[in-house]
């Protein structure tokens, strides 16, 4: 059953009120009392605001739903405080029209909050909006607010969302939570504008066509982005804000962005073109229309901008080399990214294009100017090519200067042993022939003595010069051997080597030890030689006092492979360690080593001829140590090759 | 001793020496008289082309290899190359032992390298020595082709 609720509306209040519901909806409206009483009217329900007859339906409704009264022409619905029936609200629609429900709950919520204090209006709202899950639940954040923009009842979101609780917001005006740039968005932000700018002014005539984002203050002082809707509910306002803080920052930092590769797009040096692919039909080499470039795309292509825009590759390049036509058309095919070198005779400039596919049926190429690059290599490949030459013509030259050379030596050597023949059957018929007194002495002196004395430096001279000529030959050789590059297990190969030494090895009484080396990449034959040289070295230069022991190690250093040969001998003053790779160089003249001072030179040509060095150093504990540097194989397709 | 006797050796070499070291150390081992010397390559095919085969009966020949107008290795490749003089056995000489240029004689079809030594005992030897082997294998098989 109802029961009736006494309750005092001010009469201007409430005539204001339903003035302005039918201003803003159009709906004729009337108020009973609780005791049937026409409490106020608007519209056309009747030039006094008098009904025809009281609700009979009144006392007998069950609930708050709006209650259709084809007999009047309307409906209407009960307003309650407390569950008590308070009051009845008239509307002169259809309740089946979606609007009537809409604009009788307006007018019951600005109903309740023109009741009087007594009336515990503030409860009323509480209670209303706790019912309310929609409130509740909302994502939005809402909020009832007073004419005066007074915050009366906000949803829970404003505290997930903003920090604020609902005690902090209430009796404080709305705008004070604006951003103070966005306050007028907030107040034309709807009907309720008027009341949320200032107690005065008009509605305004309509709604703006799309909500504006305003900035709301969240209680830690950051701002957070919201589309606002604030409407005019009788005299409350109602307001709602859609948080679109991450879209909002989402937009600016793709506006950034996009101002950012903008500014790559304008400054970058190389010429940047977008266009789209236009097969041909005919099956023949694609063609393309230019649909965007850089400023940089004069300046290396030397076509203007405007030219370029919205024509034909084969228009603006009809020279182009048709590779780059072929690369664009799979690039946009495939969306695999491709690059290419080519020359343009129409600039006269070595360029590299790269392209990649950015969206289907198109493609960006991105075109460098290399020819400073282009050139300075061309002069590097033919600097080395004159230099490999000249390498080459003082090889042979070698070749030949010692093998001419040799050739008299042929003559010196095989004459000297015939007069040394000769002199012997000489020697035999004056043995037997008389000779005067004294002229014996002399033919003995001659023959016995100063003859052979002199052959015997005539044949050691021309086996030294022999032994010097054939060092050369064997460097000339060194330096023109055809090299045969292979992966190398350097530990094998050095014991190997070493293996051969075995009776200089013995003879020296000498220790050779070869560690675990690391592998390389080289010519097996020339890199056995170097180390038998160096090992050789250690064993001749060795030290009176101390029995020779010579250590073979090695090790990666970066793109390096070092192989060590050690020895305990007196080791190489600082001053002479470059010089002991110098052709001919035997360090102490007077040494009784033998040798011609060929082999480290021949080290040098062998480690040269593997793009390394060879060093001579000190090794730990005092003998000499020669570093043997090799570099490793580069990735393939680096263009260096051994000299062949 | 008595089948190198008939060997005939044809020797292109330009220098005078050398062609007096290598005459006197074939005497010695007893091919004196049958050594023919010419000064370069040409000289030799020109003496081997013209007359009739009994030029090119039971002889051995002996080729420098630097020699001007044609040097030794031209010419062998001119004997070996020519269907009537190319079972010749051939001798290489040379004041180099560069692999290379071995590797090239050999492929040619030259039968034996010879490096000139210094000592020349070595080297009489070595050719008293292959004239024997070359006497055994023509008398083996009438014919002085190895």
């Amino acid at each position: 059953m109802l029961q009736r609720v006494d309750t005092v509306i001010d009469s201007q209040v409430l005539s204001s009120i339903l003035r302005d519901f039918h201003a803003l909806t159009g709906i004729p409206v009337a108020i009973l009392s609780t005791d049937d009483s026409v409490a106020g009217s608007a519209g056309e329900v009747g030039p006094d605001g008098s009904l025809a007859s009281p609700f009979a339906l009144l006392e007998d409704g069950p609930d708050d739903g709006l209650r259709a009264d084809p007999g009047r022409g309307g409906c209407w619905l009960p307003v309650r405080l407390d569950g008590a029936l308070a009051a009845s609200v008239f509307c002169r629609v259809d309740a089946s029209d979606p609007r009537a429900a809409t604009c009788a709950r307006l007018l019951v919520e600005s109903l309740r909050l023109a009741l009087p204090p007594s009336a515990s209006r503030t409860e009323l709202s509480a209670c209303l909006c706790e019912r309310s899950l929609f409130f509740e639940t909302a994502l939005d954040l809402l909020c009832e607010a007073d004419p005066e923009g007074r915050i009366i009842m906000v949803n829970p979101q404003w505290e997930r969302v903003l920090g604020w609780k609902p005690d902090e917001l209430r009796g404080r005006r709305l705008t004070e939570f604006a951003h103070p740039d966005d306050r007028g968005a907030l107040a034309t932000a709807g009907p309720g504008d008027d009341a949320l700018a200032g107690p005065s002014g008009s509605p305004p005539e309509r709604a703006p066509e799309s909500e504006p984002v305003v900035r709301l203050r969240a209680r830690d002082g950051s701002y957070r982005h919201f589309h606002w809707r604030a409407r005019l509910a009788g005299a409350m306002i109602v307001a709602a804000a859609r948080d679109v803080t991450e879209r909002v920052l989402g937009e600016e930092a793709l506006k950034d962005g996009e101002a950012l590769y903008r500014s790559l797009f304008e400054g970058m040096a190389e010429a940047v073109m977008l266009a789209r692919v236009v097969p041909d039909p005919g099956g023949g080499a694609a063609d393309y229309v230019v649909l965007d470039v850089n400023p940089a795309f004069e300046r290396v292509l030397g076509v203007p901008v405007g030219h370029a825009v919205g024509h034909r590759g084969s228009e603006l390049f009809p020279t182009a080399d048709p590779a780059s036509f072929d690369m664009f058309y799979r690039v946009t095919e495939s969306g695999a990214p491709e690059s290419l070198e080519l020359y343009s005779r129409r600039i006269s400039r070595h360029l590299h294009v790269s392209a990649t596919s950015p969206r289907p049926g198109c493609f960006l190429a991105v075109i460098t100017d290399i020819t400073a690059r282009k050139r300075a290599e061309m002069e590097r490949d033919r600097v080395l090519a004159e230099l490999a030459g000249k390498n080459r013509d003082l090889e042979r030259y070698l070749y030949v200067a010692s093998h001419d050379l040799r050739s008299p030596l042929v003559n010196v050597q095989g004459f000297s042993a015939q007069l040394s023949k000769a002199f012997i059957e000489i020697k035999e018929i004056l043995d037997a022939a008389p000779l005067e007194p004294g002229a014996r002495e002399r033919v003995e002196e001659i023959l016995n003595a100063r003859t052979p004395r002199a052959l015997g430096f005539i044949l050691s001279s021309t086996r030294r010069m022999d032994n010097l000529i054939q060092g050369l030959l064997t460097l000339s050789r060194t330096g023109r051997v055809e090299m045969s590059e292979e992966p190398l297990d350097m530990t094998a190969l050095v014991r190997e080597v070493v293996g051969t030494m075995r009776h200089a090895v013995e003879s020296a009484g000498a220790e050779v030890e070869v560690g675990e080396l690391p592998p390389c990449h080289g010519d097996r034959n020339l890199l056995g030689a170097a180390f038998a040289n160096l090992v050789d070295n250690a064993l001749k230069y060795r030290s009176p006092e101390r029995r020779p022991r010579v250590m073979v190690g090695g090790a990666f250093d970066g793109e390096w492979v070092r192989y060590t040969v050690d020895d305990n001998g007196p080791g190489v003053p600082p001053e002479k360690r470059e010089r002991l790779f110098e052709l001919f160089y035997r360090g102490d003249p007077e040494t009784k080593v033998p040798g011609e001072g060929i082999g480290l030179a021949q080290v040098r040509m062998i480690a040269e001829r593997h793009r390394g060095t060879v060093r001579a150093g000190e090794a730990p504990g005092g003998g000499a140590r020669f570093t043997l540097s090799l570099r490793l194989p580069g990735p393939p397709g680096d263009g260096e090759t051994g000299r062949t | 001793m008595r089948a190198e006797r008939d060997v005939r050796v044809l020797l292109a070499e330009d220098d005078e020496g050398h062609a007096e070291l290598i005459a006197d150390h074939l005497r010695e081992g007893g091919l004196s008289d049958a050594v023919t010397r010419f000064r370069n390559g040409r000289e030799l095919l020109d003496f081997l082309e013209s007359g009739d085969d009994t030029r090119i009966l039971p002889c051995m020949v002996l080729l420098d290899i630097r020699m001007p107008v044609m040097d030794g290795v031209q010419t062998l490749a001119r004997l070996k190359s020519s269907e009537r003089l190319r079972r010749i056995p051939v001798i290489m000489l040379t004041t180099t032992d560069d692999p290379a240029e071995i590797d090239q004689c050999y492929s040619l079809g030259c039968n034996f390298y010879v490096t000139k030594p210094l000592d020349f005992m070595d080297f009489g030897d070595t050719l008293r020595r292959l004239g024997s082997f070359m006497g055994i294998v023509r008398l083996a098989e009438g014919s002085f082709a190895p």
